[in-house]
């Protein structure tokens, strides 16, 4: 299956998904839909590489990821979380474990941070986590490590787990 | 996975786009009403097209496509991005209420001279300029007048210079600081501030000078004789006003 053609069908087809995305990660609506928007931009800018399903999936994770990780590093307060889109079994988890993450944005490296919202709030398996960050699953293994030795030494707990 | 498992997102997202998706997940949300419930969300969008997306052809073209200006001008040489939405951040943060400063009243007899909006020279710096109205948002084209109550804000590239300062025309001519700053690293600089447009009649014109350091009162007197040098860039911003709507919601900064 190829991706849809022209503005209107790209937008109906892919925007939905980034927008969860991006909520599951901001928590705020508001600051979701900006990142959202700024996500789809470059994603209608790059359509043309990105035809296949698989890729444009990874591709969106990795750049949504990514501009929402640079807006928790620049909010200049926590943000308002609203946990209405909220779309886990447990909504609870997601919560904290969105909350856990906006405090330590200014902290984690971006590897690790990235690893962190794909493996502990997306509950992306190895493999998958490797697709969307470019790298082996044994360097997605050694970064999921180090996450873990620094929150350990954080002595702060993830609540939520892939 | 196993049955007691749920995919993980990814696996969701990718099956809901179209992706070849093995039959275990198939069946997995076939029969799993949580992720059923993640496939409803994320299914395609039947609602109308939100105002941003229309303007997208318009201000980024695709691989190969060619801007053009909405009115039909070209937009050849301009790398307008439509990014950094700001009102939820007003509309959230409290805090960030006493950033919004009331656009001091401009001269109504003040004379429009053709110039860049928002723009790139060469290499050099650019400006973006997005008005909030309502609930939409949108890159300023340049011409579209702005309206009472309107939020305005700046994002500016300011390449090579440490510092942005703007300023607004007073009522006797002269230039009033509204803000300035530091650059913020690399890359554009999304100044932390907006603007709303007041209901007074007359252009409102700012004016935004990047420079190496902070601009000092005396130089303010004499901006439109100095010459943009690496040291120096300076563009003025000429917004037209347009009559105050007939009827406007009072929550427009939500």
């Amino acid at each position: 299956m190829t991706q849809p053609e022209g503005l209107d069908a790209t937008y109906r087809h892919y925007f939905p998904m980034i927008r969860e995305k991006c909520r599951r990660i901001l928590g705020n609506a508001g600051d979701a839909q900006d990142v959202a928007q700024e996500t789809f931009l470059r994603f209608w800018q790059r359509q043309d590489t990105l035809r296949v399903p698989e890729a444009a999936v990874a591709w969106i994770y990795k750049t949504a990821t990514h501009l929402a990780i640079d807006k928790l590093r620049t909010s200049r307060q926590l943000a308002t979380l609203d946990d209405t889109s909220a779309d886990t079994s447990n909504p609870e988890i997601l919560s904290h474990a969105r909350d856990l993450l906006h405090k330590l944005a200014k902290d984690l490296p971006a590897d690790e941070m990235e690893a962190a919202v794909l493996s502990r709030l997306d509950g992306l398996n190895q493999q998958e986590v490797a697709a969307v960050m470019g790298i082996s699953e044994r360097s997605v293994r050694r970064v999921l490590r180090r996450l873990d030795d620094r929150l350990a030494n954080m002595s702060i707990r993830y609540g939520v787990g892939a | 996975m196993t049955n007691n498992q749920h995919p993980s997102l990814f696996a969701l997202d990718s099956f809901a786009a179209g992706a070849a998706t093995s039959r275990t997940v198939q069946e997995h949300v076939a029969s799993c009403l949580v992720c059923q419930q993640h496939m409803a969300r994320v299914r395609p969008d039947t609602d109308d097209l939100p105002a941003w997306v229309h303007r997208l052809p318009a201000l980024v073209p695709p691989p190969g496509g060619q801007a053009s200006h909405p009115s039909g001008h070209s937009y050849a040489g301009l790398r307008a991005r439509l990014r950094g939405f700001w009102l939820p951040v007003l509309a959230t943060a409290p805090a960030l209420a006493i950033a919004v400063f009331l656009l001091m009243r401009t001269r109504p007899d003040a004379v429009r001279e053709p110039q860049a909006y928002v723009g790139i020279k060469a290499a050099g710096p650019m400006v973006w300029a997005y008005i909030k109205r309502g609930n939409d948002t949108f890159l300023w084209d340049g011409s579209t007048k702005v309206l009472p109550r309107d939020l305005l804000r700046l994002k500016v590239d300011a390449i090579d210079h440490k510092h942005i300062s703007a300023f607004s025309r007073d009522a006797a001519g002269g230039w009033q600081r509204l803000w300035e700053g530091p650059v913020g690293g690399k890359g554009p600089t999304t100044l932390p501030v907006a603007w709303q447009i007041d209901s007074q009649p007359g252009d409102e014109r700012i004016l935004l000078v990047l420079s190496d350091e902070a601009v000092r009162s005396e130089e303010l007197s004499d901006v439109k004789g100095k010459n943009t040098n690496e040291h120096w860039w300076q563009l003025e911003l000429v917004f037209s006003k347009g009559p105050a709507p007939a009827s406007r919601g009072s929550d427009d900064l939500h």
